[in-house]
């Protein structure tokens, strides 16, 4: 055997063992397989332990609602896939939700909430990073985490619920238009556009806004473990600071997006620098740049805006 | 035994490697099985220098392992054939079957990269830096070899086989050009119109 024959098949023993010593490194992590409760095994944990951080940005309703950026996605629907997708990932040990938001609709917030005490009660642990905003709805979410951080003057609070409907009954006076109702009870066109409410209706939605807000004042007593009376003297719709609301009890600390991820590290128990993983695939960049919700010009948008009775509760700053 | 010199003398004598493979009683065989190792190499190199969460590493060597292998067939067969075109343009003739055997063969240099991957991470900071610069050697290797097998396969000096090889990519960068300048053109006209 020449030279050269023998230091190509020494090249060649070297590049086999470097694939194996390098399959080795990369199922490093967890050695063993364990074993859940159920007595099923599980899969070694691969890669390495960080944090997933999920945007929370704009009025919260249940519609998936599409950005220019990944990892944007908006809708409760998509929040909590993406949740489900964090949850099932061994290496994340922590969450932070990056919120910027006013609030949104009560059902969509409540989802979220749900889905994030789900998560927390896994393992994992959950902070809020508060931006501009984290109101309302918004704070309702944060109810769910371990701990809830935002800056100075960042606006929180607006404790309360709403329901707003357009009411164009004189506008159809002056220009002659009248709607005809066939209906089977007398409070199924409730919050009509086309008409001033009954004293009989407004009590009924006095009900249900009284009862979504005592679901909220619940939520915040668990939460922040606060008294039902202190939260109720906070909860009149009052907006505060950040500043204001670690004063009385709403949040945990003052900082900014970084603090937070340095925050959850500690509580996850991770040295170092923390990690961020990154869960969303490179193809939801394209696909999200070609779902952009189309925009609407001003007329359709005030026309839509009267006459669609959006006949949803909503925790949400005004 | 066989199969790794034909391997060996790929890496250190290209030409001689080249000739014993197409005299292999199983070429085609031998050279998706290159492929296949080459690529497996490839994606244990990605995974040792990126840090990956563990559901992306599982998805990577099982469902994105064979994506790529198949991705990577198709992109062979066409680049084959273009290549089989354009040499004939030269009036030599060639064997299409064995420049789709060679051109397997060529990914061989793919082999280094976990042990480049690994030297880069043991390095700690700036080893992204140097698994890049290696990355870019067995690049090059891998160009050097396909035009080497161009030669072989249709008798061409090293000019010609450069040119064979290069005339694809020149082409599809002026057609792009000329569709982004036409592009370019027709939305000012068209905004012109507008106003």
């Amino acid at each position: 055997m020449d030279r050269k024959t023998l230091f190509a098949y020494l090249l060649l023993a070297l590049c086999g063992l470097s694939v194996l010593l390098g399959l080795v490194l990369v199922f490093k992590q967890s050695p063993v397989f364990s074993v859940k409760e159920s007595g099923k095994m599980e899969l070694p944990s691969l890669g390495k332990d960080g944090i997933a951080i999920v945007y929370i940005y704009g009025e919260i309703f249940v519609e998936r609602q599409y950005s220019m950026f990944p990892g944007f996605l908006s809708g409760s629907d998509a929040i909590i896939e993406r949740l489900r997708k964090i949850d099932k990932n061994k290496n994340v040990k922590a969450v932070v939700l990056r919120i910027n938001s006013p609030g949104g609709s009560t059902g969509a917030s409540q989802e979220i909430y749900e889905e994030v005490n789900k998560l927390r009660q896994r393992g994992k642990k959950v902070v809020v990073s508060m931006g501009d905003v984290g109101a309302s709805g918004a704070y309702y979410i944060s109810c769910a985490a371990d701990r809830i951080i935002a800056n100075p003057s960042t606006i929180t609070g607006s404790i309360g619920v709403i329901f707003n409907f357009g009411n164009m009954q004189e506008l159809f006076k002056k220009i002659g238009v009248k709607m005809e109702v066939v209906k089977s009870g007398k409070a199924k066109d409730i919050g009509a556009y086309w008409r001033s409410p009954e004293e009989s209706e407004r009590q009924l939605l006095q009900g249900l806004i009284d009862n979504s807000y005592e679901q909220f004042i619940r939520v915040i007593v668990a939460g922040r473990k606060m008294t039902y009376d202190q939260v109720k003297q906070l909860a009149d719709g009052s907006i505060f600071t950040g500043e204001q609301a670690l004063n009385k009890g709403l949040i945990d600390q003052l900082g900014n997006l970084p603090d937070a991820i340095q925050v959850a590290a500690d509580l996850a128990g991770l040295k170092g620098e923390p990690y961020i993983i990154k869960e969303y695939s490179p193809m939801e960049k394209v696909f999200e740049m070609f779902n952009r919700k189309s925009e609407e010009n001003n007329l359709a948008q005030v026309t839509k805006a009267l006459s669609k009775s959006d006949t949803r509760l909503a925790y949400l700053m005004e | 035994m066989e199969r790794l010199g034909i391997i060996s003398k790929i890496i250190v004598d290209p030409d001689q490697g080249f000739n014993e493979l197409l005299l292999y009683k199983k070429p085609l065989w031998f050279s998706f099985l290159t492929v296949a190792i080459s690529l497996f190499c490839q994606s244990v190199a990605v995974l040792l220098i990126d840090n990956y969460g563990s559901v992306q590493v599982t998805s990577m060597l099982t469902v994105g392992y064979l994506a790529k292998i198949i991705a990577f067939v198709v992109f062979w067969i066409l680049m084959t054939s273009l290549f089989h075109f354009i040499a004939s343009w030269h009036k030599t003739e060639g064997s299409i079957n064995n420049l789709f055997i060679l051109f397997g063969a060529t990914l061989l240099p793919l082999i280094f990269l976990p042990a480049v991957a690994i030297l880069s991470r043991g390095l700690g900071s700036g080893s992204h830096f140097l698994y890049l610069f290696f990355y870019l050697l067995i690049i090059i290797w891998i160009l050097a070899l396909q035009v080497k097998s161009l030669k072989l396969i249709y008798h061409l000096h090293t000019g010609k086989a450069i040119s064979v090889y290069i005339i694809p990519f020149i082409s599809t960068f002026f057609l792009l050009a000329i569709s982004l300048v036409m592009f370019i053109i027709l939305t000012v006209i068209l905004i012109g119109k507008s106003f």
